[in-house]
């Protein structure tokens, strides 16, 4: 394969600004797919991907397209996700790439997210490809939209590509503009092999397979390779493209996308961000890695079944292969057991790995109000890092707190600056810098304590806006803070499991909120249940839940029996899905319940 | 009360789905229907169902049958007669087969009691529900608590020897005052036998509807409860011991048919809607008249649908369920033996936390609800379901 009729590029996007409807159109424009084999959103091969409409991860895919040059080329779409708690795939993908397209939607404009992945490829280098997206809807306004290109990210407006995804209106040139405008790689294929690990995932059969991305040197089928973080060595049994369907292929050289399967079992020897080289001719020095990402939210994941435990281990072994930001390890807490303390990236990578622990591996999992990771300097003038409220030192051992604090950038149009000031101000932030990015559009940037995003900020940004507020944040530092402990007692008996760390002055106030949403909660029992809210030994809230007085079935007769035996059934249905703690049942959601008590 | 399954036997119900008045709480398959000629063709059509049951459901003896409906007294007596007489060509009846009637109080009076004494019934239960105007007015009956009164007098003068009364209490507007004195009128008459049914209503009933809409309010829960222990206690002080959570009779005096539902015995229904179980299947006739009526003459299976088709293993589950319905309850040596050890030996592990909690109790081979564990019931039944 000639370098030169090779295009690595991926796309960037806003959640709904139509990346996916992209892809697919590609696939289909070029005949990658036939008619009969496409469907929405086929890059994205979760259930879960589709059911949110969103994506999460990328994936790979081998274009084959004859330009108006006469040429045929290979296109490599990379595909990423667009949500904030994955920039780091984003950057992941980004850099196997030398050029990106750039999707907006012509009614929306850029959104703060948008914003953030076009700088990550800026750094990196990529030619960017401006899209106008969605220009057939009503309220398209693709003229505001290219403006907003120009003055933000300084796009020339006449280079901005005006296109229809979904009916394929101007698809045709945007791979024309991928074939004239992206580079192609430029790697010396008879230099020693250089492969990125862009992504793996663990197949049952053949152990890991690893996407890689070859930046010099050649690979085959059958050659020793060599991983140059830990020095293993393995043999290649698989290679292959994606196109769309995996297409074995006897080598790959400098420039091209594909996969490689080395029987490799072990979960930790394909790490993301790994080079791969030849053992007998290993390169110099390995490529530039991925800085490694640090979690930002904490959170317990126990199995409600306490024999589950191994499962689970075994379930989030295989998953941080194709997730190197997934981090765990064993916890147990009096409440609920044994199960893992796991750190995420951000709400929503949670929410998904914990979809997929229950979807991808059966099992039922529990999962504890995450928390992000404070510093706690205690009066013996040593520090300790906590991610879970339960390791909170007594208070008379504690000297001062820092928390963690993020930059926040949201854009909003321009009469919605009062109502996110207002917000910001009471979810204890600070202000930073205000931007125009154009007379309707303002970018507003707030130092915020990320445990205030991790309660309700974005719903409440998205509900006060009407939805018209984007959000991007990064971490950006440590900061003194007036935290407290909230225990919530149940029946006289702290529930580890639902303490929370909060601001003094909103303890009262979460206390009060959170007793009464697990009043609400939790089922009444065989017996009157006692909640309480307290930090130390002072209670704050208090609220009860009668006893259950009667719960019977006063007929029950021949022809009525399957019926009735159908309620019962229902009935120890929905006594699985509640954890028992001491003698009370506490459905599992209770647990998630200490993050959005605002809600209701 | 016996450890042994009846299993030698057999119990026929006979569902008659018509009725004056649809009650405003009631959700069983009847319809408004006083049209003699329609009545009429019912029964012919019920006797033409008896006669042509296959040969191999008759093998077993019958120890009891039971009119349940809807108002199974819309029949004349001569129907009723026809029926029976049906049932004991068809099957064999054992000498003192239990052969109940359910009685509306309107719609009967002294001589068609005596009548339906006659063709064979030799068992009443009379739908009395209450005892008084407002309650009766509250559940929509078609009877006073005159006529309630009438009936009963009329069933003792026939001469009937085994009268059971149906009541209702948590009637909306009722209190525990009202309960303790309507139950103790009936007391006073010296029944045989009393259910006392909570009402408990299905959201699709009209009255489900009134009380959603503010209409009608159910007593308290804690009232409700103490109208049920308070019963217990005064029927169990006047000989009327507590067999089932919603049954109590005199000795000697349970109800064999029910008693047959909750010790897991077969039975053999006939009519729209009735409900059948032999071994492991569960079978209901078509719930609709019209296609009940027009079942082909050779194939009686036509519009029937199988509720269940149930595993030794569920069947088991079953038969723990309704046993523990019973005061007495399930007798574990007998259980063993039918179902198995290790299957008896998992349910009595489940059953622990709530002998723990003390809602069911073991004692001398035998697993049982506690007195506080029948109101709760379903709390450790459920925990037996599949």
């Amino acid at each position: 394969m000639l370098q030169d009729r090779i295009r690595n590029f991926s796309i960037i996007a806003h959640i709904d600004h139509g990346k996916s409807t992209l892809a697919d159109r590609l696939l289909q424009v070029t005949g990658t797919l036939s008619e009969r084999e496409m469907r929405d959103q086929f890059l994205d091969k979760m259930d879960l991907e589709r059911e949110k409409g969103i994506t999460i991860k990328l994936q790979p895919v081998r274009l084959k397209y004859k330009a108006r040059d006469g040429q045929e080329y290979i296109l490599n779409l990379i595909d990423t996700p667009g949500h904030v708690d994955f920039s780091y795939e984003v950057s992941r993908s980004l850099a196997a790439c030398e050029g990106a397209l750039l999707v907006v939607d012509a009614s929306q404009g850029i959104e703060a997210q948008t914003l953030a992945n076009v700088y990550l490829a800026m750094e990196q280098d990529l030619e960017i490809i401006g899209i106008v997206n969605k220009i057939d809807l009503p309220g398209a306004d693709p003229d505001r939209v290219k403006a907003e290109m120009e003055n933000v990210l300084g796009i020339p407006g006449e280079e901005i590509i005006p296109i229809s995804a979904k009916t394929g209106w101007g698809v045709e040139e945007v791979l024309e503009a991928i074939v004239s405008r992206i580079p192609s790689p430029r790697g010396d294929a008879q230099a020693s092999l250089q492969a990125l690990i862009f992504d793996s995932y663990f197949d049952p059969y053949q152990g890991a397979i690893s996407y890689i991305r070859v930046v010099s040197g050649q690979i085959r089928r059958g050659d020793m390779i060599k991983m140059m973080s830990n020095g293993k060595v393995f043999e290649t049994a698989a290679l292959g493209v994606i196109s769309p369907y995996m297409t074995e292929v006897e080598s790959l050289s400098a420039g091209e996308v594909g996969y490689l399967a080395a029987g490799i079992k072990n979960v930790s020897d394909t790490r993301v961000g790994d080079t791969i080289t030849l053992a007998s001719r290993p390169a110099d020095r390995p490529l530039p890695g991925y800085k490694v990402v640090k979690p930002m939210v904490y959170c317990g994941l126990y199995p409600l079944e306490n024999n589950d435990f191994e499962k689970l281990r075994d379930a989030l072994d295989k998953l941080k292969l194709n997730d190197s930001s997934l981090f765990y390890e064993p916890e147990s807490s009096d409440a609920l057991g044994f199960g893992f303390r796991c750190g995420f990236l951000g709400l929503l990578h949670l929410e998904i790995v914990r979809e997929r622990l229950e979807r991808e591996y059966d099992l039922s999992l529990l999962a504890t109000a995450p928390s992000v990771v404070y510093r706690v300097m205690l009066t013996d003038g040593s520090r300790l890092d906590i991610q879970n409220p339960k390791m909170w030192p007594p208070p008379q051992r504690v000297e001062a707190v820092e928390e963690p604090y993020v930059r926040a950038s949201m854009m909003v149009p321009n009469e919605f600056v009062g109502t996110v000031m207002e917000l910001c101000r009471e979810k204890r932030g600070q202000y930073v810098n205000m931007e125009y990015l154009t007379p309707q559009r303002v970018m507003i940037t707030y130092k915020l304590p990320l445990a205030e995003i991790l309660y309700d900020f974005f719903d409440a940004l998205k509900s006060r806006t009407r939805g018209y507020a984007s959000l991007d944040y990064e971490f950006s530092g440590y900061e003194a803070s007036d935290l407290v402990k909230l225990d919530i007692l149940l029946n006289g008996e702290v529930v580890d499991a639902l303490s929370m760390i909060t601001h003094r002055d909103n303890a009262y106030y979460r206390g009060r909120a959170l007793t009464q949403k697990l009043r609400r909660i939790i089922p009444r029992q065989m017996y009157e249940v006692v909640i309480q809210a307290a930090i130390g030994s002072r209670v704050i809230a208090r609220e009860s839940i009668k006893a259950l007085r009667k719960d019977v079935l006063a007929k029950c007769y021949g022809g009525d029996i399957t019926r009735k035996k159908k309620l019962l059934e229902k009935q120890k249905e929905g006594k699985k899905r509640m954890k028992q703690i001491g003698h009370i049942e506490v459905p599992k959601d209770a647990f998630m319940s200490v993050l959005n008590i605002e809600k209701d | 009360m016996e450890s042994r399954w009846p299993q030698d036997s057999l119990g026929l119900y006979v569902h008659i789905p018509f009725c004056r008045n649809k009650c405003p709480y009631c959700d069983f398959y009847s319809l408004a229907c006083s049209d003699p000629a329609q009545l009429q063709a019912y029964t012919e059509s019920l006797c033409r169902e008896i006669l042509s049951c296959p040969p191999k459901y008759r093998i077993k003896p019958v120890d009891s049958l039971y009119f349940g409906g809807g108002t199974p007294s819309l029949l004349t007596p001569r129907q009723i007669g026809t029926i029976i007489d049906a049932a004991a060509a068809g099957f064999t009846f054992h000498k003192e087969a239990e052969i109940t009637m359910e009685i509306n109080p309107a719609t009967i009076n002294q001589g068609t009691l005596k009548a339906y004494q006659k063709a064979g019934v030799n068992r009443v239960s009379l739908g009395l529900q209450g005892l008084q105007d407002k309650e009766l007015k509250v559940l929509g009956r078609i009877h006073s608590a005159a006529d309630a009164i009438k009936a009963i007098e009329a069933t003792k003068a026939a001469g009937f020897d085994n009268i059971n009364f149906d009541l209702i209490y948590g009637i909306p507007g009722q209190t525990i005052t009202d309960w303790m004195h309507c139950l103790q009128q009936a007391i006073d008459y010296q029944p045989h036998h009393i259910s006392m049914y909570l009402l408990q209503l299905e959201p699709q009933v009209p009255m489900s509807r009134a009380i959603a809409a503010g209409q009608l309010a159910l007593p308290e829960e804690a009232e409700v409860e103490a109208m049920y222990y308070r019963a217990v206690d005064s029927l169990h002080d006047k000989g009327l011991k507590q067999y089932e959570i919603s049954n109590f009779a005199r000795d000697g005096y349970a109800c064999r048919h029910n008693l047959r539902y909750w010790q897991f015995g077969e039975y053999l229904g006939f009519g729209a809607a009735a409900v059948s179980r032999l071994g492991g299947l569960r079978w209901m006739n078509a719930a609709d008249l019209n296609i009940y009526m027009a079942r082909e003459p050779n194939r009686a299976s036509s519009g029937q649908i199988v509720l269940e088709d149930m595993t030794p293993r569920q069947q088991a589950l079953e038969a723990m369920i309704m046993g523990l319905r019973l005061t007495s309850g399930v007798n574990l040596e007998a259980y063993r033996k039918r179902f198995g050890m290790d299957l008896a030996q998992e349910l009595l592990h489940r059953a622990e936390r709530f002998i723990d909690h003390g809602l069911l109790e073991t004692d001398n081979g035998w697993l049982r609800l506690t007195k506080p564990g029948y109101l709760l019931s379903n709390q450790v039944l459920c925990c037996f379901a599949e």
